[in-house]
């Protein structure tokens, strides 16, 4: 009997903390689309591995360095960014990864304005800054 | 000192030695994957790459799982010709988990005969699983 309640009690809090998790995440998240947004450099510093791999719809690929620059620089930036649907696909003490619907308005030195439908999928670690955006590759919809 | 310094170079040569071995176990994963999916179609070899939760994105934005993913390669009709795999680039997180990207590039026939270049980006988050690198998520995406 007492084991059976040690067993319980202990998945009971496996699930807790899983949950704790996905709130963190979620909020990670959530933080990261605003700080793009925002051109928050301080947050997006702390949200963004320090070796991100941020992979666009045309196949772009922008590092930590050039998301902060290209930001700064009008080369790339967003007016809003709103997830449609967010599906974490797993999520354990070390990473997650997430899959996003998501509508992206901006503009580029390029495209004056855009408007995109996005599939995306997302890499985070968790580190001791937090969760932090490791990869993300997005396609249109 | 010197033990103390040939003990550091020995190690430091051992870690490296470790992770190369890891990233070329990777990058062949990576290159088996590519050939099975679009060549041999090989079921059991797709069964072998794919982690149970594997997620599988398509350039369209067409999500699959494990099951469907390798249903669907299974039965994909069209054959691939002046198939290239460029640009790899390996990201670890850890000694466990990692991101590959690398273009693909192919003509792709279809079951009618139908001629189409392919250009892809691909995402690749592989995770290691009882010493074996296994497919965790793949994004696709079109390139121009």
């Amino acid at each position: 009997m007492r084991f059976t309640l040690t067993i319980s009690l202990f998945f009971t809090c496996l699930i807790v903390v899983a949950q704790v998790d996905s709130i963190s995440l979620k909020q990670a998240m959530s933080n990261l689309d605003k700080a793009l947004v925002n051109k928050d450099e301080k947050a997006l510093t702390q949200l963004l591995h320090d070796n991100v791999s941020y992979g666009h719809s045309n196949g772009w690929v922008q590092n930590k360095t050039e998301i902060i620059s290209d930001l700064k620089s009008g080369k790339l930036v967003y007016d809003k960014i709103e997830n449609t649907s967010v599906t974490i696909v797993a999520i354990n003490n070390d990473w997650a990864t997430v899959r996003t619907n998501t509508n992206a308005n901006g503009k580029s030195l390029t495209i004056p304005a855009f408007e995109l439908k996005l599939h995306v999928l997302q890499v985070w670690l968790k580190t001791k800054q937090g969760w932090q955006l490791l990869a993300r590759q997005s396609t249109k919809l | 000192m010197k033990k103390i310094l040939i003990s550091i170079l020995l190690l430091s040569v051992i870690t490296a030695n470790a992770q190369s071995k890891n990233e070329k176990a990777l990058v062949e994963r990576t290159y088996l994957l590519s050939r099975t999916v679009f060549g041999t179609k090989d079921s059991l070899t797709l069964e072998d790459l794919f982690a149970k939760p594997a997620t599988y994105g398509h350039s369209h934005g067409n999500i699959q799982t494990r099951e469907q993913a390798i249903n669907g390669i299974y039965h994909n009709q069209s054959t691939y010709t002046d198939t290239t795999v460029s640009n790899m680039s390996v990201i670890f997180a850890d000694d466990d988990m990692a991101i590959v990207r690398h273009v693909f590039k192919a003509k792709e026939t279809a079951k009618d005969g139908k001629v189409t270049p392919l250009n892809l980006g691909l995402m690749l988050v592989w995770v290691k699983e009882k010493g074996k690198w296994k497919l965790f998520g793949r994004q696709a995406v079109p390139l121009q």
